[in-house]
């Protein structure tokens, strides 16, 4: 009996453990793949990397622009139990659309923004709400440290770190991070760990452009712009400032302008880049390429003078007038008193072929090639298409459009000895021990002999010593350049009285130049002459320039040592 | 009890023994053996998987930790940038110590203190 009871108990025993067993086969062997992919599910969650964008430094190593990680705040509207109450709260304190927010908070969705990339008060403000189905979640944000500074050549980013102007835009392959994931356990507390074997994918930082920007010239260019273009009453303004030796750009500035911080506070117009969109007529700081069309034609006489015919000429039925009456002038004197009738004599001894080659070769009709987007190629006609009046006009700097940038180009190559080079903003690529060289000096074309080179210069010379651009002189150092005071067309009207785009463009020091510069003012008003209201800019701009790159003072100085009296505005400006 | 046929001798157990079943102790032997062995191979499974665990939260909470720093000085870096950059400086020269822009005639260059 007693042996029976145990064979029994035995025998249930064992179709227990074989039960078991094959419980177990199944949950463990059969069905394996099915309970591994839930337990994944429930364990796992994949964790995205998003690593930095690249930086934007200036030459001397400044963020320009940088992005850190903020919170933005999302919500869960399956978990708020009071959506209007929730959007009451929020609104408040994220100053956010009450009703908008209310409709969101309500929606048949796991997940909606509420606002993203929050400064870290306003994270605050949220979390102390402490409101159930609200929450944070990381972010990456573009920050520009400097706010307004160089705005249009760096340009802004969206709202998901996309570029969408400047060099944010050009570069976006470049300075966009690579996201990556990895995948981490969680527990049944939402704690989560690493654990071996799992899932990484590393991501890639973007990379970090070097630019050849220098934010204190860059600065010393917004605030003088700032200033000249209130004093003036000018509707907007654009220095450029570029190394001619290298074609690196050190500053670039335009007013009106934006903070890409808050890029859309500010009309859509200040977002443009004008140095490089923008065409204008550039009157008379075009005869320098007449002048030098003239010289490689072989047709300028030092000895000879010109006869400017007491400020009138007709050519071909068309009435064109000088500023001032002149008489008889040397080539010397037609650039620095920059006489129209006097250019125009030099346009037509040089020849339409000449001429219009010569324009070619300098740059103008095509874009320079600079690294920023949307760059403006101007308005060149094509010499076919010229009349016969054309190179009249084109000889003063009318009947033709260039952009800042072209115009600051052309006179780098005479200020570096005849090279026209390709304009650059970035230098380098890269984050650490990966930096290259991106841009450098490249030459384009050689649109003017080392021989004419030196005239040119000796001429733009007389412009700041005793012409137009005196204004422009700068203490201790020789400074060469030219005015501008351009007629402004519009389409369908023609040249409006009391429109003017004032300019002056030049460099220095002439022995060895370091810095060519532009300055263009749009509409000033009353006073509206290149050397009355650009020509002092460019010499308050390139005056600092100068001391800050350690450029010392020329030996053979044009104006006395020590400081001689400031120049007062010469009557004779054009 | 006194009597002739009762004799007294001292109780020796020792010649009580219970025959040794070898073949049933090696059996014992070897079952334990392979118990403790699995038990013991389990136990370092499960004490190695805990502690990678373990570790693993401590790396977690580590990356963690150090992202934020890393967040932190980034925002610190982002202060240092604006208040280094030009603007700021300027207006502070201007305003606290009353500084302006250095004239010509101040700077002195290099090949002048070198003559």
């Amino acid at each position: 009996m007693k042996h029976r009871r145990l064979r029994v108990l035995v025998t249930l025993l064992a179709v227990w453990m074989v039960l078991i067993v094959l419980r177990l086969y199944d949950l463990q062997v059969r069905r394996y793949d099915d309970y591994s992919r839930r337990a994944e599910q429930q364990q796992q969650r994949v964790v995205k990397l998003d690593p930095p964008r690249g930086t934007i430094y200036d030459v001397r190593g400044r963020e320009l622009a940088v992005s850190v990680e903020v919170r933005s705040v999302a919500a869960d509207p399956t978990v708020v139990a009071d959506p209007a109450a929730t959007a009451t709260a929020l609104a408040g304190v994220l100053g956010l659309d009450r009703d908008k927010l209310g409709r969101d908070l309500s929606a048949d969705r796991a997940f909606v923004w509420v606002k993203r990339k929050l400064d870290p008060p306003e994270v605050e403000s949220v979390r102390a709400l402490e409101l159930e189905g609200i929450f944070t979640l990381p972010e990456s944000k573009r920050y520009y440290p400097l706010g307004s500074l160089a705005a249009q050549v760096l340009g802004y980013v969206g709202t998901d770190n996309d570029g969408l102007a400047g060099l944010e835009f050009l570069y976006q392959d470049v300075v966009a991070s690579t996201p990556g994931r990895r995948t981490v356990v969680r527990d049944a507390r939402f704690d989560t760990a690493l654990y071996p074997g799992l899932e990484v994918e590393e991501g890639k930082p973007g990379q970090s452009l070097h630019l050849t920007i220098d934010g204190a010239i860059q600065h010393v260019a917004e605030r003088e712009l700032e200033r000249a273009v209130a004093s003036s009453g000018a509707r907007a303004g654009t220095v450029v400032v570029m190394d001619p030796q290298t074609g690196a750009i050190l500053a670039m500035a335009s007013r009106p302008t934006f903070d890409p911080n808050h890029f859309r506070a500010s009309p859509r117009e200040h977002w443009r880049n004008p140095a490089v969109m923008d065409v204008y007529e550039p009157g008379s700081t075009f005869k320098m390429v007449t002048l030098a069309a003239a010289l490689e034609a072989n047709v300028v006489d030092p000895l000879e003078k010109i006869d400017c015919q007491m400020g009138g000429i007709t050519v071909l039925g068309a009435k064109i007038s000088d500023h001032k009456p002149f008489g008889e002038l040397t080539t010397r004197e037609v650039i620095a008193r920059s006489s129209n009738v006097g250019a125009i004599k030099l346009g037509l001894a040089a020849g339409r072929d000449r001429l219009f080659t010569t324009i070619e070769r300098f740059g103008f009709g095509r874009p320079t090639g600079i690294d920023l987007p949307s760059e403006s190629a101007g308005l060149l006609r094509p010499l076919a298409r010229w009349s016969d009046v054309q190179p009249a006009y084109v000889s003063f700097g009318q009947a033709l459009s260039v952009t800042a940038l072209q115009l600051v180009n052309s006179f780098a190559a005479i200020a570096n000895g005849g090279e026209l080079l390709k304009p650059h903003v970035v230098a380098e690529i890269g984050n650490g021990e990966e930096r290259r060289r991106w841009r450098g000096r490249e030459s384009v074309a050689t649109p003017i002999a080392p021989s004419s080179v030196i005239q040119v210069r000796s001429m733009l010379e007389s412009v700041v010593l005793d012409g137009t651009g005196k204004t422009a002189a700068i203490p201790g150092y020789r400074v060469a350049g030219k005015t501008g005071t351009a007629e402004k067309a519009f389409k369908g009207r023609g040249y409006v009285d009391g429109k003017y785009v004032a300019s002056f463009v030049g460099f220095a020091p002439i022995r060895d130049p370091a810095v060519v510069c532009v300055v263009a003012l749009d509409e000033p008003w009353p006073a509206y002459h290149g050397g009355e209201v650009a020509a002092p800019v460019f010499a308050a701009i390139v005056a600092k320039a100068l001391l800050y790159l350690g450029v010392e003072p020329d030996r053979e100085r044009s104006l006395p040592w020590p400081r001689a009296e400031p120049a007062s505005a010469s009557a004779e400006v054009a | 009890m006194r009597s002739p046929y009762i004799v007294r001798r001292p109780a020796e157990n020792i010649y009580l023994v219970r025959r040794r079943d070898r073949r049933r102790r090696r059996e014992l032997v070897g079952v334990a053996t392979a118990v403790v062995l699995v038990a013991a191979g389990l136990l370092a499974y499960t004490s190695i998987h805990v502690e990678m665990l373990s570790t693993g939260y401590r790396i977690d909470e580590l990356s963690r930790e150090l992202h934020r720093l890393q967040q932190e000085e980034r925002h610190r870096q982002l202060q240092i940038s604006r208040l280094t950059g030009p603007e700021h400086l300027e207006n502070r020269a201007r305003r606290e110590l009353e500084m302006e822009y250095p004239t010509l005639e101040q700077a002195i260059f290099r090949s002048e203190v070198a003559r």
